[in-house]
């Protein structure tokens, strides 16, 4: 299993079926990427249509969401498929409700992005949130080409930089704050970018759960409730086992 | 307990699904309680009951982990058909939006606790107001949605969503109204600004219980009714935060 991608499987017709639902996720994921790219874009630039176009588009990532999902419930009552692939199903229906969120805050960050380009913009001219969000888009295509190539390594690489989004999250939070008081009448553009960041940094933690599913696929372990040391100790530690075994 | 599932209906289920469907449904009872512990030690700058809340969160995943976990081996050792499948992947659904349900309860036990902490003594007074209306509310969703889930009870999805509709109408208003403090008395600008994010918790407990009820629909009926309509509405649809 840790050498295979996802479009290796045993049975071919699962196989097909896999094959096209993967291409589905992959589209979705693609989507959504483009999507968070435009409605940064759109707020950087002060950009009011972008910002809403992007914003009435979330629609159509629904729409993925809901027929890959159909499409999933379709395979494992037709197929039934052996645990290992049902596992890579299981996956795949958590990895697209993430993308589904991730959809819906790129939304928010969408109408925001339209609301603000009528005001001033902030004189650091949304720098640090040009890097958040540089940050958070690579976390998303990093998190999917993982989960595409179930690549575990890269999947925990990747995880990791969920604290760094954490860290520039809490920073720009917390220099917004001080903006706000130097000069009030900021404070209602300060308060919309403060949900920006907010998106972003829940984007942050969308892509980190589509990381754990990979690790899940690859190792057969639920992770998400420990932390990343621990998780990368235990899968360590299982492997070890196994060798010895 | 039979191989396949022909013949199954939704009141005789066999022991490892109707088992499934119970753990779901404590893990619900003990989210509803998280929300109104957490809820309580806010409006009350109870540090005690805020501390409870985040001692009890690692039950809350321990359900997931577990409830899922017993749905996948049900879903690769007895291949369920129909609405079977539609019960076990429903349940895997529902669980998922009671955990982050009960990630917001730990948000604002954490904010709760903060706020104890201070001097003051709790959330200020011009944010009280807002904060026990959107509270109240989002118990109410959660309680009325986990009623759903114990009953199976589709109808009640109307009024969770209700409900939703009304904590999203508040929270606007509260933003608004919080500006606007902030903008008179920037001294309390960190406390609105908190407080901000424990009216958003609130607001997201409010679609999570929407979310619950939606599975429960999913489960009684087999209609998919997440993002109905979306494609219709969705121009019209004015931004939420």
């Amino acid at each position: 299993m840790e050498t295979a991608d996802l479009s290796q499987h045993t049975s071919r017709r699962f196989n097909e079926d896999m094959e096209h639902v993967t291409t589905r996720v992959m589209q979705m994921g693609g989507f959504v990427e483009q999507q968070l790219q435009r409605a940064v874009t759109a707020l950087i630039e002060g950009n009011s249509a972008l910002g809403e176009e992007v914003a009435r588009e979330d629609y159509r990532v629904n729409q993925m969401e809901v027929e890959i999902d159909e499409e999933c419930g379709r395979i494992i009552a037709t197929r039934q498929p052996t645990a290992s692939d049902l596992r890579v199903m299981v996956a795949i229906i958590k990895t697209i409700t993430d993308l589904e969120r991730i959809g819906d805050e790129v939304e928010k960050v969408g109408y925001i992005a339209a609301r603000l380009a009528t005001m001033e913009k902030p004189s650091d001219n949304y720098r640090e949130i040009r890097h958040l969000g540089k940050l958070v888009t690579e976390m998303v295509h990093d998190a999917l080409h993982a989960f595409a190539r179930l690549d575990a390594d890269e999947a925990f690489e990747v995880a990791r930089r969920d604290r760094k989004v954490d860290e520039e999250y809490e920073a720009i939070q917390r220099q917004n704050i001080t903006f706000m008081m130097e000069d009030p009448r900021s404070i209602r553009r300060a308060l919309e970018i403060m949900w920006v960041v907010r998106a972003l940094e829940r984007i942050g933690d969308h892509a980190k759960n589509i990381c754990e599913y990979t690790v899940y696929v690859v190792h057969g372990k639920d992770i998400r409730h420990l932390s990343l040391e621990d998780a990368e100790r235990q899968i360590r530690d299982f492997a070890r086992e196994r060798k010895g075994a | 307990m039979k191989e396949g599932s022909e013949g199954h209906t939704f009141k005789a289920y066999d022991g490892a699904l109707s088992d499934l469907r119970v753990r779901a449904q404590q893990m619900g009872t003990l989210v509803a309680q998280q929300v109104e512990t957490a809820v309580h030690a806010l409006l009350h700058a109870d540090a005690e009951a805020a501390e409870s809340v985040l001692t009890r969160e690692h039950r809350v995943n321990a359900y997931q982990t577990e409830i899922e976990a017993e749905s996948f081996r049900l879903l690769a050792q007895r291949a369920p058909v129909a609405s079977d499948l539609r019960m076990v992947l429903a349940i895997s659904r529902a669980v998922t939006d009671l955990e982050r349900a009960g990630d917001e309860a730990k948000k604002i036990a954490r904010f709760a606790l903060a706020s104890a902490s201070r001097a003051s003594g709790g959330p200020s007074r011009v944010v009280r107001k807002p904060l026990r209306h959107m509270a109240e509310l989002a118990c109410e969703s959660m309680r009325v949605a986990i009623d759903a889930l114990d009953r199976g009870d589709a109808q009640v999805a109307h009024e969770v969503a209700r409900l939703d509709r009304e904590i999203d109408q508040e929270f606007e208003a509260a933003l608004r109204q919080l500006v606007t403090v902030a903008m008179e008395k920037t001294r309390l600008l960190r406390s609105v600004f908190d407080t901000v994010f424990a009216l958003k918790s609130l607001e997201r407990i409010g679609d999570h219980a929407k979310n619950v009820a939606e599975h429960v629909v999913f489960l009684v009926s087999g209609a998919d009714v997440r993002h109905a309509g979306a494609a219709r509405d969705a121009p019209a649809k004015e931004s939420q935060h």
